[in-house]
């Protein structure tokens, strides 16, 4: 019976141990850290934060991944519910900094003004909100990556057709003229199979924003409160997209169409409309010579490029915000972004942090004289709406002004009111 | 004994505590899970919330602002096209599948678990195997098909009017499930009416139509009202492959209500859509329980006039 009870007795002593153990470890403050990640982009990053851990003894940063498909939901519920993490990679900027879920850092950054020295001036601006659009405002976050939207293209192909490579002095005619003769039925079944350009696949409110200013408007009015996609602009807009497949048949139809990037990739295009994250993908597995240049100009206006990168932010509700402050500071560092540009190819919103190679001369000159494009919590919906009816354009090979009429636009308007 | 067999006798009164004690996860998941989250979603539904901030009351606003709302009369169509598409077929299909492999032959096994394969398959990976089949390009298997009869292409997924027959033909492969149902079914279907019919001369249609048929109507009336309340509530493949488009062609009631919640921030609204598809599936759930009453053959209910 005595042995029993030491038995027991020694059970007791060893739970008690090991259940303080974690107030133990408590000692350290955790910093719990959300973000999405491919396999690859989460082996660099783990190796991130193990530099963080090891360089901060009193900090324990637990970083939560998630793919990017379900990271969105995932990170709302988790806010709705209170459980989120202390620091977060935005995906919805506008959103959660109007809904009030951001820690507004601009007291963070008052107290070390020469911290955002270093950054892209326009890419930091992009993770302000001032309650109506992106850009201006209290500052929400810091930027750990830049990007543009910008024009790649098959190097080898251009040299192939001895045509001279795009640059700063293209218009959207030269676009199209050019784009043209690269369209080719290689293997001769009467079925197109190499195209001059391609967009996005997903007909992207950034993108038709892009065009509309080539033709003197933006898609959207300067309060939010109107969509101006029925103006002359818009509907002039629309029709060349639709035209680069429809009419000119540069492009390919939805019906000829892949993945956008796997079409170049797979070397079926000339050129390609992207943004400059792409540049990791065709990094990794184009297996011919590419390069980028800036979007070319529309015909009433020089427009530049959209201009953002990925933010990372701390939680309002979070109980460690100087430690999650000093994470921000380490995720969005020059060491830190140089070692993603390296490994990754994810292109830094630190100049310092580029190389001196083609392709962040020129996306560093494009970011420069781009703009921020301003996007605003009811951008989804209304955008969700305009995109069904700018398939019809494609699809049915309708004009842009008998589908964007009065009746549409409303319906456009009253999302944006919501 | 009989003593014991009295109600508030001790033995029953601890039988009692431990069948409540045995129900107690069961009820407490429906409470909490089921229950609440719905009485929740009605009050969700009576307010403007936009999930991360607090809910704001606003009467039946959400359920106005929906019945003039264009996307959800075209949600509301697809979803009613392609259950009307999907139903039948599948159903018939999954009863095809049952009667090949419900018979004697020595490697009939391997057919039932061929076709049941797809059932156990992950449902993305499945979905990304169609996109590739449905490619509409020249390179996607189901167009290289039609090539070699000198048909197509067709632009399956990518096509107003082909997105909705595209996701049907796809799920029209995942029937395994419901053909072990009606295989079951059809297990029990006594051997003797089908020898009689054979002594009074029956066709193979005739034993199909007079015995089969009204012998697996109750299984038939089960697998086409689950699937009505399933197909309803099913998004899955349209949000993977279509993403409800083009053009919104393939937008079903789900889709939209998830959108409305996780993408547009409208939880009111998209609470509200939900009780409405609730609604829906009420009015085709009860149309087809008085339905049932004509087609519905059910042996116990008649089973003392015939012994």
């Amino acid at each position: 019976m005595r042995s029993v009870r030491g038995v027991v007795g020694l059970l007791v002593v060893m739970l008690v141990l090991v259940s303080a153990l974690p107030g133990l470890a408590a000692a350290k403050t955790v910093v719990r850290y959300s973000t999405w990640l491919t396999h690859e982009e989460e082996v660099v990053e783990k190796e991130i934060i193990a530099e963080f851990n090891r360089l901060h003894p009193d900090i324990e940063v637990q970083l939560e991944t998630s793919a990017w498909g379900d990271y969105t939901s995932k990170l709302i519920t988790q806010l709705s519910a209170g459980t989120a993490p202390d620091v977060l990679n935005v995906s919805e900027l506008p959103e959660w900094a109007g809904y009030g879920v951001l820690e507004v850092l601009d007291p963070y950054v008052a107290r070390e003004p020469e911290l955002l020295d270093g950054f892209f001036p326009k890419v930091v601006d992009a993770g302000r909100f001032d309650g109506v659009a992106v850009g201006k405002g209290p500052l929400y976050g810091l930027p750990i990556n830049a990007g543009c939207q910008i024009l790649f293209y098959n190097k080898d192909m251009f040299d192939k057709y001895g045509i001279p490579y795009p640059d700063e002095t293209w218009t959207f005619d030269t676009l199209v003229e050019v784009g043209a003769k690269f369209v080719e039925d290689r293997d001769g079944d009467g079925i197109i199979d190499q195209f001059g350009l391609i967009c996005p696949t997903v007909w992207g409110d950034q993108f038709v924003d892009l065009i509309m200013r080539g033709y003197g408007s933006t898609l959207w009015s300067e309060d939010r409160k109107s969509c101006l996609i029925g103006t002359k602009a818009g509907l002039d807009a629309v029709q060349w997209i639709a035209d680069l497949s429809n009419k000119h048949h540069i492009m390919p139809t939805f019906a000829e169409r892949t993945a956008t990037n796997e079409q170049f990739e797979m070397g079926n295009l000339a050129m390609c409309f992207h943004h400059t994250y792409s540049n990791s993908i065709f990094h990794k597995r184009a297996s011919f010579n590419w390069s980028i240049a800036p979007v070319p100009s529309g015909p009433v206006a020089k427009q530049g490029v959209p201009v953002w990168g990925h933010i990372v932010a701390i939680n309002v509700s979070s109980k460690v915000k100087d430690a999650a402050w000093e994470l921000l500071k380490y995720l969005a560092s020059e060491d830190v972004q140089r070692k993603r540009y390296q490994e990754l190819r994810t292109p830094p919103s630190r100049p310092a942090a580029g190389d001196d190679s083609d392709f962040f001369r020129v996306m560093t000159e494009c970011i420069n004289s781009g703009y921020i494009y301003g996007g605003f919590p009811q951008a989804q919906e209304a955008w969700n709406v305009i995109h069904s009816y700018f398939d019809k354009v494609v699809l049915a090979n309708k004009p842009a002004s008998e589908v964007f009429t009065s009746r549409v636009i409303t319906q456009i308007d009253k999302a944006l009111s919501r | 004994m009989l003593k014991l067999k009295l109600p508030g006798s001790r033995l029953e009164r601890i039988e009692n505590i431990w069948g409540y004690i045995f129900i107690f996860p069961w009820l407490f998941g429906f409470f909490a899970l089921t229950l609440y989250p719905m009485l929740f979603s009605i009050r969700i539904s009576l307010s403007n919330w936009n999930i991360l901030g607090r809910p704001r009351y606003i009467g039946f606003d959400n359920f106005i602002d929906l019945f003039y709302d264009e996307r959800v009369r075209t949600a509301l169509y697809n979803t009613i096209y392609m259950a009307a598409l999907n139903i039948p077929l599948c159903t018939a299909m999954a009863l095809g599948l049952a009667l090949l492999v419900n018979s004697n032959l020595k490697c009939v096994s391997i057919f039932r678990t061929v076709y049941y394969l797809p059932s156990v398959v992950s449902g993305i990976s499945l979905m990304m195997v169609w996109t590739w089949i449905l490619d509409p390009s020249k390179n996607g298997l189901a167009n290289m098909f039609l090539g070699l009869f000198g048909l197509g292409p067709l632009s399956w997924l990518k096509s107003e009017a082909w997105s909705k027959p595209s996701l049907v033909l796809m799920q029209m492969f995942l029937v395994g499930g419901g053909m072990v149902v009606f295989l079951a079914a059809l297990k029990n279907v006594p051997v003797q009416l089908y020898e009689s019919a054979e002594i009074d001369g029956a066709s193979a249609w005739t034993k199909f139509t007079k015995i089969t048929l009204p012998m697996i109507s109750p299984t038939m009336f089960f697998q086409v009202t689950m699937g009505i309340i399933g197909y309803f509530q099913n998004y899955a493949a349209n949000f993977i492959m279509t993403g409800g488009g083009p053009a919104d062609s393939s937008l079903v009631l789900g889709l939209l209500i998830w959108r409305q919640a996780f993408e547009w921030y409208r939880m009111g609204s998209a609470a509200a859509l939900s009780w409405i598809l609730f609604g829906i599936i009420m009015i085709f759930t009860i149309i087809q329980l008085i339905g049932s009453r004509r087609w519905v053959y059910y042996e116990a209910a008649q089973g003392g006039d015939e012994s």
